[in-house]
């Protein structure tokens, strides 16, 4: 009920609503909001605390994800890289 | 003419005849200069070491977010540092992570990417919402937040997977990633957002609130 009576103020103060925000908040975690866009969802996050809590889970989330995948095999790269040289070398040149 | 120091033309200042003789006393032996006499030309080689190298850990991520094989990633990126280095004359030097992907997209296209047609499955089908329902038994209770995402991520349907690892794991934009996969800026944030939300479900409420329960005590 006092989501629906802070949506209704939001809107009459013509801020984001909370579905508003939801709709945008993963391009805000990205940063593939404008300014002024991040600046109106920056500013619900700061007075929503359900909105500010699932901005909080999310931001987990992406950064769980970025650190589950950093184990790349060195071997890997290091053979990558001395193949990077070798073609840098015109060795592989065809 | 410039009035405000008085020269005239292309008359030669203290300045540039000490940045020219700089430039000769310190060049290596073997570099050749440009007419102009100041600025040597970059080699292939050195253009390649410049704008190439430094991305082969990004290369090889993004190519494993496209292959989900090791192998195959290297593959992908050896023929793309290939490619990459015959072009490497023709670059302007602009946005080098942006070209070498482009690269890696035709390239990986070119090895027969037909193999692999779930990256451009359609986003609104719903067979690619049919993979996996979470039943109750399924639901994550593993104390370790990071544990209980990563099952989830490792359970997404590819399509979205591929994404989610694009964007989280290689850090690209979403017009990078959109470019990569040959599909819409609209479809990369929809396959993010689906995912995303996906992973978010099946965290069991639990495990959420110790999470937040930890992040309040430390």
């Amino acid at each position: 009920m006092s989501s629906l009576v802070g949506d209704l103020m939001n809107r009459l103060r013509g801020r984001l609503t909370c579905a508003e925000t939801l709709e945008l908040l993963q391009q805000y975690l990205d940063g593939e909001l404008s300014a002024e866009e991040a600046r109106q969802v920056a500013r619900h996050l700061d007075s929503c605390t359900m909105c500010e809590t699932e901005s909080e889970i999310y931001r987990e989330i992406k950064l769980a994800i970025s650190l589950s995948a950093t184990e790349t095999d060195p071997e890997v790269i290091a053979r990558l890289e001395a193949f990077g040289e070798r073609v840098r070398n015109g060795d592989l040149a065809e | 003419m410039d009035p405000a120091d008085g020269r005239r033309g292309n008359a030669p200042t203290n300045r540039s005849v000490i940045h020219h003789v700089v430039a000769v006393m310190t060049r290596p032996a073997n570099r050749a200069l440009t007419p102009d006499g100041l600025t040597p030309t970059p080699s292939s080689g050195e253009r390649f070491a410049l704008y190439v190298q430094p991305h082969i850990p990004l290369l090889f991520a993004t190519a494993y977010s496209l292959t989900r094989s090791s192998t195959d990633a290297e593959d992908l990126v050896q023929d793309t540092l290939l490619r990459a280095f015959r072009a490497i004359d023709r670059f302007d030097g602009r946005y080098p992570k942006a070209w070498l992907l482009t690269i890696l997209r035709n390239t990986n296209i070119n090895r027969g990417q037909k193999k692999k047609p779930y990256l451009f499955d359609d986003p609104n089908d719903p067979a690619a919402d049919s993979i996996e329902e979470t039943t109750p038994e399924d639901i994550i209770v593993d104390p370790v937040f990071e544990t209980a995402v990563q099952q989830a991520l490792d359970d997404l349907p590819i399509p979205f997977r591929a994404v989610v690892d694009l964007v989280d794991v290689n850090g690209l934009s979403y017009m990078e990633a959109a470019d990569l996969l040959n599909i819409p800026v609209g479809t990369v944030m929809s396959r993010l957002h689906r995912g995303r939300s996906r992973i978010r479900l099946r965290l069991a409420p639990e495990t959420i609130e110790q999470r937040r329960r930890g992040a309040d005590e430390g």
